[in-house]
């Protein structure tokens, strides 16, 4: 019942979840003025819950665990009742749905087990909403506290919506298409922000950004991994680690003042997909990956990228003037702010796995066989151990 | 001697190490320029402008050199996957590159055009602000062409094309504290996008047919001998695919209006992009796909048929142009859209002569525009005088209600702008404030809700604020960005 998987999809896991500790760990530190323990305690806790929860091959612990963070987020950000509660309680629900009507207590038995098709759409259905729900900014103050790429609903996705689908022929086209719809729709609000930019409080602003930008890049890792193509279901996986480095160098520099702006201009090269960023290799993947078998939903994938290139420049030049008219030309200018630590080693991450992605994307496509086929794939020491 | 030469020409390594030196010598300068903003340190001019001459007439240089000796060699090409940047399963993404006599005739004018570029930015912008800026950002574009050109496939190629079309869109917005220069930063951003996805496209298309993207396989696809040929639907659709993307990076018709927009920019970059190299890249990759072309009839007919309305539109619209970068910049779109239409009827080394000739005749005349109204004046002193126009030119030929006709048409550019905005841009600003109409917009400050303001893609239109709120009067009221 309480068995551990360390397999490849667990290493995959742990940058977003170092990730997002040291971002969460910081932001408590920064913005809520906690002490550093308090700040460092906050952090090592999403640490711990998102590595357990990508360990765990046990549902029961995935819920326990996942009760466990929303009790912990609850006390951090000081209120219960938000979006967060009916996320986790469709996540909790699909668990519960997998042990019970499902009979299953390990997340391998899933592609073994032959379920009831009636319990395999309820799970997928349960699941599919409680993604749709982590990826759909509905309130800009939701989701950038709490999480930048929402790893719990998508580490779930992964080992239990993955492995079921594939008895379903209808998963690989209802759920992209599903996905496609929203990165349509997150890219379009993206857009509005941005045209609209002097109508926002500059923190709402940035905010909005993150939110409708975030909608689009998880979209595109939902429409990847529901593909029903090997090739593809690794470009998800490959642009999970890219939205996640593009969302922590953007927040990084969006939310200093007065603007860094060469800094947050490399941000947006890195949300677009420029070529030498960890970005290009995962659009590629994922766009090669639809075209096998998706030729419509790649054209979608090519529109949105586009509009939200597009959208995402207007709501960053747009921040530029308002900067101009916050800081008149004839007047002494502020200095610009120092790129922070996070933006420096995001950048640093992007452009590293950009230029040598070699490594990288073999641990994705390890990671997928090992969640897909359940072959157990460990990783391998980078340093081969010689016996003596 | 000759044996020695031949064998030492056959041998990869000394064009290996070349191409090397031009693909990362620019890209060194940049990153050394930005390691030295992001430390804190600022750089005096004369640092700055020594790092990047040194790289980019070292890219120039070799890249000079490369071209030479690609076309001493028996073949007069070269083809090399320097490393395979990653695989899964069957599909692979190499590094790798490709120099024939078309690449070295662009990578020669990049090598001649860049280092003079250099040189007459560093006095131009002689205590300018963004002098540091500018200098990263020739490194970039430098590295994006150099990129774009020597790319072993359509992947590389791309890799180089987006970093042009990035560095171009921020130098366009270089002096970003007046709205109108980032507002046209913003359109000419969102053109080059539609060329991206559009070649990136065309990148996926032909991966999926044929599971490679090197250029030697890509020329392949349209021979009918070939035992990859891609078929009369699969090469039109390939063709129209590399064609929207030339007509992004070109300034062919309808996206010409662009071009105009970013000549905001200074004009070091204006000669750069939109005289010499970017406006070039499209064209190149016309000429780079015709072999393609050979089996899509309907694909080679729109390329002509696009090539030859510009070069009319673009030519009459400049002559009614009354500022002189937006005269030259449509005269480049002109000349462009000749060539493409050059190309597309198979006159291919023809459009290359046509390529060198115009990308060298445009910087100067770029390069020489601040000082025009003196040049003019010269020339009209040696010529003793008088008026500069005999009164015989063509126009006077037409009737007059044609001639009136083609002059408001080409002063509104033939409404190509407005028929974008109303088809493209108006609709999707529509539907996304319609889609988004729940969103939150408030700015709580003094409680006044702020009046909806035009989408800054399509203009800087002022509607009038509503004054319905005490706040409409305020300041804050900044509608019609």
């Amino acid at each position: 019942m309480f068995g551990w998987i360390f397999d490849a999809f667990f290493w995959l896991v742990m940058p977003i979840a170092i990730l997002e500790a040291s971002r969460i760990a910081r932001l408590e530190l920064k913005q809520q003025r906690r002490t550093l323990r308090g700040a460092l305690a906050y952090g090592g806790a999403e640490l711990v819950i998102l590595a357990l929860c990508a360990a765990t091959a046990s549902p029961v612990v995935f819920a326990i665990l996942l009760a466990l963070r929303f009790v912990v987020v609850s006390r951090r950000e000081g209120r219960i009742w938000d979006r967060r509660i009916f996320k986790s309680a469709f996540l909790i629900a699909t668990l519960v749905c997998v042990v019970s009507i499902g009979g299953v207590t390990d997340f391998r038995q899933l592609s073994v087990n032959e379920l009831m098709p009636a319990a395999r759409h309820l799970i997928l259905a349960l699941m599919g909403a409680s993604c749709v729900l982590a990826v759909v900014p509905v309130r800009i103050s939701d989701e950038p506290k709490e999480t930048l790429v929402a790893p719990p609903p998508l580490i779930a996705f992964t080992r239990i919506a993955l492995p079921l689908g594939y008895y379903e022929p209808w998963f690989a086209v209802v759920v992209p298409i599903v996905a496609a719809c929203l990165s349509v729709v997150c890219a379009l609000w993206l857009m509005s922000a941005g045209s609209r930019a002097n109508q926002f409080e500059r923190s709402t602003l940035v905010s909005e950004i993150l939110v409708c930008e975030r909608g689009v890049l998880l979209s595109f890792v939902w429409m990847g991994l529901a593909s029903g193509v090997d090739l593809a279901e690794v470009g998800g996986l490959f642009y999970w680690w890219s939205g996640a480095l593009a969302l922590v160098a953007l927040e990084a520099s969006l939310r200093r003042s007065p603007l860094p702006k060469p800094t947050a201009f490399f941000a947006l090269a890195m949300a677009v997909s420029l070529p030498g960023t960890i970005g290009f290799v995962a659009e590629d993947l994922l766009a090669n990956g639809l075209l096998e078998l998706r030729p419509f939903l790649t054209a979608v994938f090519m529109g949105v990228t586009a509009i939200n290139a597009a959208a995402l420049y207007l709501a960053l030049v747009n921040m530029i003037v308002d900067l101009r008219d916050e800081f008149p030309p004839h007047l002494p200018q502020p200095k610009e702010a120092r790129p922070s630590f996070m933006m420096l080693s995001a950048a640093g991450l992007a452009l590293v796995i950009g230029v040598a992605p070699g490594p990288f994307v073999d641990l994705a496509t390890r990671a997928h066989t090992a969640v897909v086929h359940h072959a157990p794939h460990p990783i391998e020491p980078l340093i081969p151990v010689v016996p003596r | 001697m000759t044996h020695f030469l031949i064998h030492s020409l056959s041998s990869h390594t000394p064009l290996h190490f070349l191409t090397l030196l031009t693909l990362l010598s620019p890209a060194a300068g940049s990153f050394v320029l930005v390691l030295l903003s992001i430390s804190g340190v600022r750089p005096p001019e004369r640092w700055v402008a020594v790092v990047s001459g040194v790289t980019v007439s070292t890219a120039a240089l070799s890249a000079v050199l490369l071209a030479a000796l690609t076309m001493l060699r028996p073949h007069h090409d070269f083809h090399e996957v320097l490393w395979t940047m990653y695989s899964v399963d069957h599909y692979h993404l190499d590094i790798s590159v490709y120099v024939d006599p078309l690449s070295a005739m662009l990578t020669f004018l990049g090598g001649c055009v860049i280092p003079v570029l250099a040189r007459y930015s560093g006095r131009y912008l002689h205590r300018d602000p963004g002098y540091l800026r500018f200098f990263v950002l020739v490194g970039v574009a430098s590295t994006g062409f150099f990129w774009f050109v020597l790319g072993g496939g359509i992947d590389m190629a791309f890799f180089g094309w987006e970093l042009l079309g990035l560095s171009s869109a921020l130098l366009v917005c270089y002096f970003w504290d007046r709205p109108e220069t980032v507002v046209a930063s913003g359109r000419v951003f969102a053109t080059y996008r539609v060329a991206d996805i559009a070649l990136l496209m065309g990148m996926v298309l032909v991966h999926h047919y044929v599971g490679d993207v090197s250029w030697p396989t890509v020329l392949s696809l349209g021979k009918e001998a070939n035992e990859l040929n891609a078929g009369a639907v699969g090469a039109t659709v390939l063709g129209l695919a590399f064609l929207i993307a030339a007509m992004g990076k070109s300034a062919l018709m309808p996206l010409t209006g662009y071009i105009l927009k970013a000549m905001e920019g200074p004009t070091p970059s204006s000669a750069l992009f939109y005289g010499t190299l970017s406006i070039h890249c499209g064209v190149y990759l016309i000429l780079r796909v015709e072999p393609l072309l050979e089996d899509a009839p309907i694909a080679r007919t729109t390329v002509v048929t696009v090539g030859v309305v510009t070069a009319i539109t673009a030519s009459l619209s400049s002559r009614v142009r009354a500022d002189g970068k937006g005269a030259l910049a449509l005269a480049s779109a002109s000349q462009a859209g000749l060539i493409v239409a050059e190309a597309g009827l198979g006159f291919t080394r023809f459009a290359m002569c046509h390529l060198l000739a115009h990308g060298v005749l445009r910087l100067a005349q770029f390069l020489r525009s601040p000082s025009w109204l003196e040049d003019a004046q010269k020339r009209r002193s040696l010529l003793g005088g008088g008026t500069y126009r005999s009164g015989r030119y063509l126009e006077a030929l037409l009737p007059q209600r044609l001639h009136d006709f083609l002059y408001a048409a080409a002063l509104s550019r033939f409404g190509a702008d407005a028929m974008l905005d109303g088809l493209v841009v108006r609709p999707l600003s529509a539907i996304a404030h319609l889609v988004s109409a729940s969103r939150p917009r408030l700015r709580p400050t003094e409680g006044g809700r702020i009046t909806d303001s035009t989408m800054p893609l399509h203009g800087t239109k002022r509607r009038a604020a509503r004054p319905s709120t005490a706040s409409a009067a305020t300041p804050q009221t900044r509608g019609g960005r």
